[in-house]
C-alpha cells in the first residue's frame, strides 16, 4: 500500500510547518521513494548525488521558499538540521523530489527525474515486500511450511523471478544507442537476451533489423596458424589469436549485393554473375526463390559472445538505433519490482520450489503445489499479455480477411 | 508475578515440621530452591515442544485460557528480555555488554543506520550453512537480509572477586561510577553493602576500553573499594553484514538464567531465623517464575528434601503429585 499522501506522489513535495517553540531539527519524510543523500554543499560535487532539495520560508506564501544550502545530515530518510541551529517555529520546510518540471519551490530547479520514476509504482511491488509477505503468509506454525530459512525463501524468490523475467513479465528494457564507426556496441550491463533491435527512421519509426543468422558468423576462437595449418602457441603455451577476418570482411561488404540493388553496384556486377548467375533471382538461397530471412534492407547485427557486443552492418553505421533486451529482474538490488499481477504466482512458485526440494515430502502436496503454481503462472502470463477486448475489436475490424491457421 | 521465596519456605518448612520430619536450614532451602526453580524453568523447552506438535498438525485449540502451548510460551515472560549487543571492531563480533546472562537467544533483529536505513531480522544459521549461504550470489547476506551465526571469544569483560570491601559504604552509598583501569563508562549496581563495606555487586554496563588485570575503584564511601577485571569467555554473534557503524544496533530477544532465589534472614536472640523482607538492605531474592508454578516448587522442593532427610513418603507424595500434574498439562 501506498503511504504517500497526494502531493508527494504528483508533485514529490512534503511540506512540513515548525510547530514547536524551541525549532526543529528532525524532518521525516515519508516518500516511497528513498531519499539519496550526497551533500548539503552545493559546492560540494556530491551534491549532485541528492535526488532532492530543502526549502524554507518564513511565510509558506509562493515565491517565498529559498533553497536551504546550510549543513544538514539525512539517515533512515529523517533529514537533521544542527541542534544548534534548528529551523525556527512558524517556518516551512518542503522537501522536493527532483522531477522534471523542476518543482514548484525556490527557483524551480530540482531538474531530475525522481518523482517521474515514482508515477505508476503502485503497479508492482518489491521484491523485499513480497518475501517478507511470504514470511508472514506461508511460514510458522500451523501453515504450510513449519519453518523455511529466510535464505532459501530469499534463493527461491529471486530464481523464480529470473524465470519470470525471461517469459512471463514485461521485463523488456530497451537502450536507444547509435551505431558507431566501429559497428560494435557493449551489451547492456544487465542484458540477458535481445528481444528485437530496431533502426530509428528520420520519421522516428522503427524498422526492424535482423540477426545475420546463416549470413555470417563471429568466430569464438580466431586462431593464427603456421603455413600447415597448425595453430601457433606463445610463450605460455597458449594459441595465439588475432582478429577476425570473418568479421571484417563482414564489416566492409557491400551488402547492397545481397539484396541485388544492381544500379548502385554495377561495378561489383560480376560478383553476383559469378556466384549466383543470372536468372531473375539474385537473392541469397536463390535456388527456392526468395529467402524471407534475407530479404530486407533495413541492417543486419549480431550477438558477438566473444567481445560481449553487439555487432551491425556496415550501412548501419552513425544509425540511431533502439536495442530491447530482456533481463533477469535482478539487475539492481531487492528493491527490484514484481509486477502485482504477477504476485500470487510468484508466491506460488516460491511455495512449490520449497516443498519440492525437502526431503519425504507427500508426492501428491508436491503435485498439488506444481499445478498450482502452473496454474497462477499462466494467469500472470494472460493478464500480462495486456489483452484488451476493445483493441483486439479494432485491430480485426480493419482486417476483413480470413484468420489462417 | 514472582513467587514469594518467604511464601515458599514457610510452606515446606509448615508440611515437613507438621510430620515431625526435621527442620530445614535456609542455605539448604536456598540450594534446593535453585535447583527447583532451573528444572522447572527448564522444562518449558520440551514441553513446549511438544505442545505444539498440535500446532503443527493443527488441533491446538484457540481457546483464551487452556491453550496449553500459549499457557507454556506465557511462563517464560519473566525471563524474556530484548538485550543490545555492542559490537566488538576487533573481533567483527556483537557481544552482550550487559549484567544480563543469557540463556538463550530468539529473534535478531539488526537496525543498519544510514541513508537508507534498514531494521532487519537477522538469520540464525550454523557456520557451515553460513559459509555456503554467503558464497551465493543469490543468498549473499544484505542489510535486509543480514545473517548471523554464533560463537565464542574471550572478548566480554567480567569481574574477579572483591580485592578490597572497603570501609565508609554504608554512610556514603556507591552510586555506581567507578575510577581507574585503561578504559571509561564501567558502572556497577545491585551493591550490598555489609557493615560499612561493599559486600557484592553486579556490573550494569562494562563501558569501552578497559583490559584484563585493571584495578577498579568503586566510587562512594573513602573510594577505597576494588576489584580486578578479567576476561571471560563469551557468546559472540557474528553477523553479515557487520553492524559497525556508531549508531547500527543489535537487538537480541533472550531468554536470561533465573536469579539464584536467596531467604535472607538475621539471627533473634533466640537464635532463631527472621526473614529480611526483599529491600534495600536484604539480599533476599524471589523466585524468578511465574505465581502460577507455586506449587510446582513447592512440591519438588518437597520431594528434593524427601532424599535430603531419607523419607520415600515424602518422596513417593510428591512425585505422583508432580506427575499427575505433568500428565493434565500435555495431554
Amino acid at each position: 500500500m501506498s503511504q504517500e499522501t497526494n502531493q508527494q506522489y504528483y508533485q514529490g513535495a512534503q511540506p512540513f510547518v515548525v510547530t514547536a517553540a524551541a525549532g526543529q531539527t528532525a524532518f521525516v519524510t515519508t516518500f516511497d521513494t528513498d531519499l539519496i543523500f550526497g551533500s548539503s554543499d552545493p559546492t560540494d560535487v556530491n551534491y549532485a548525488l541528492n535526488n532532492f532539495k530543502v526549502y524554507t520560508s518564513t511565510s509558506g506564501l509562493p515565491g517565498s521558499f529559498t533553497e536551504y544550502t546550510s549543513t544538514y545530515t539525512v539517515s533512515n530518510n529523517t533529514i537533521n538540521f544542527p541542534g544548534g541551529s534548528p529551523i525556527p517555529q512558524n517556518s516551512y520546510v518542503v522537501v522536493q523530489l527532483k522531477t522534471l518540471s523542476g518543482g514548484n519551490y525556490g527557483a524551480q530547479d530540482a531538474f531530475g527525474q525522481t518523482v517521474e520514476e515514482n508515477y505508476g509504482g503502485y503497479e508492482y511491488i518489491t521484491l523485499n515486500d513480497a518475501i517478507d509477505n511470504f514470511m508472514v503468509g506461508y511460514v510458522g506454525d500451523g501453515k504450510i511450511l513449519q519453518r523455511a530459512d529466510k535464505s532459501d525463501v530469499l534463493f527461491f524468490a529471486k530464481r523464480s523471478l529470473q524465470e519470470f523475467s525471461y517469459d512471463t513479465l514485461k521485463s523488456i528494457h530497451s537502450q536507444e544507442l547509435t551505431v558507431p564507426a566501429s559497428l560494435s556496441l557493449a551489451l547492456p550491463q544487465d542484458y540477458v537476451n535481445y528481444v528485437r533491435v530496431s533502426r530509428i527512421d528520420s520519421l522516428g519509426i522503427k524498422r526492424i533489423i535482423y540477426p545475420v543468422n546463416n549470413l555470417t558468423i563471429n568466430p569464438y576462437n580466431n586462431l593464427v596458424q603456421d603455413a600447415a595449418g597448425v595453430p601457433t602457441q606463445d610463450n605460455f603455451g597458449s594459441n595465439i589469436e588475432s582478429t577476425s577476418i570473418t568479421e571484417e570482411r563482414w564489416s566492409t561488404a557491400n551488402l547492397d549485393l545481397l539484396n541485388f540493388n544492381l544500379l548502385d553496384n554495377f561495378d561489383d556486377f560480376s560478383y553476383w554473375w559469378n556466384l549466383y548467375g543470372f536468372d531473375g533471382n539474385f537473392n541469397t538461397g536463390r535456388l527456392y526463390g526468395l529467402d524471407p530471412q534475407t530479404s530486407q534492407i533495413n541492417g543486419w547485427f549480431s550477438i558477438n559472445h566473444r567481445e560481449g557486443k553487439i555487432s551491425f552492418s556496415n550501412e548501419l553505421a552513425n544509425e540511431l538505433i533502439v536495442l530491447e533486451y530482456i533481463s533477469d529482474g535482478l539487475g539492481s538490488d531487492l528493491d527490484t519490482k514484481v509486477p502485482k499481477l504477477a504476485e500470487d504466482a510468484l508466491y506460488a512458485s516460491i511455495l512449490y520450489n520449497i516443498v519440492s526440494v525437502r526431503a519425504n515430502q507427500d508426492p501428491n502436496n508436491v503435485m498439488r503445489l506444481k499445478r498450482d503454481r502452473s496454474a497462477k503462472l499462466r494467469n500472470a502470463k494472460i493478464r500480462l499479455s495486456n489483452i484488451k477486448l476493445d483493441e483486439i475489436a479494432q485491430v480485426m475490424r480493419g482486417k476483413s480477411k480470413w484468420i489462417k491457421h | 508475578m514472582a513467587v514469594s521465596v518467604n511464601t515458599v519456605y514457610q510452606t515446606v518448612l509448615y508440611i515437613l515440621n507438621k510430620e515431625q520430619r526435621g527442620y530445614v536450614t535456609p542455605s539448604e532451602f536456598g540450594s534446593i530452591a535453585d535447583l527447583v526453580q532451573k528444572e522447572i524453568f527448564q522444562s518449558y523447552f520440551p514441553d513446549g515442544n511438544q505442545v505444539n506438535r498440535q500446532n503443527q498438525n493443527n488441533t491446538q485449540n484457540d481457546t483464551e485460557f487452556f491453550n496449553m502451548y500459549k499457557d507454556i510460551a506465557y511462563k517464560l515472560y519473566p525471563f524474556e528480555k530484548e538485550i543490545q549487543f555492542s559490537y566488538n571492531a576487533a573481533n567483527d563480533c556483537c557481544y552482550n555488554n550487559t549484567s544480563n546472562t543469557i540463556y538463550k537467544i530468539g529473534e535478531v533483529i539488526t537496525t543498519y543506520d544510514g541513508q537508507p536505513g534498514y531494521s532487519s531480522i537477522a538469520q540464525l544459521a550454523s557456520k557451515k550453512d553460513f559459509d555456503k549461504i554467503i558464497r551465493s550470489k543469490l543468498t549473499a547476506p544484505t542489510k535486509q537480509y543480514p545473517l548471523f551465526y554464533t560463537t565464542n571469544n574471550n572478548i566480554t569483560l567480567g569481574f574477579g572477586s572483591l580485592t578490597s570491601g572497603g570501609s565508609g559504604y554504608n554512610t556514603t552509598p556507591a552510586t555506581g561510577a567507578t575510577s581507574g583501569g585503561t578504559g571509561t563508562g564501567l558502572q556497577i549496581g545491585n551493591v550490598v553493602y555489609v557493615g560499612q563495606q561493599v559486600a557484592s555487586f553486579s556490573i550494569l554496563n562494562f563501558g569501552t576500553g578497559y583490559t584484563a588485570g585493571d584495578i577498579i575503584t568503586i566510587l562512594g564511601g573513602n573510594d577505597n573499594a576494588t576489584f580486578i577485571l578479567n576476561f571471560t569467555n563469551s557468546l559472540v554473534l557474528k553477523i553479515s553484514p557487520s553492524p559497525s557503524n556508531t549508531n547500527d544496533i543489535v537487538s537480541v530477544n533472550c531468554l536470561t538464567n533465573p536469579t539464584t532465589p536467596n531467604w535472607d534472614f538475621t539471627i533473634g536472640t533466640v537464635g532463631q531465623y527472621i526473614f529480611n523482607s526483599i529491600g534495600s538492605n536484604s539480599s533476599s531474592v524471589d523466585f524468578q517464575l511465574d505465581i502460577s508454578e507455586q506449587t510446582n516448587i513447592i512440591i519438588n522442593i518437597l520431594k528434593y528434601f524427601g532424599v535430603v532427610i531419607n523419607d520415600p513418603t515424602i518422596i513417593e507424595v510428591a512425585a505422583q503429585e508432580a506427575q499427575t500434574t505433568e500428565v493434565n498439562l500435555k495431554s
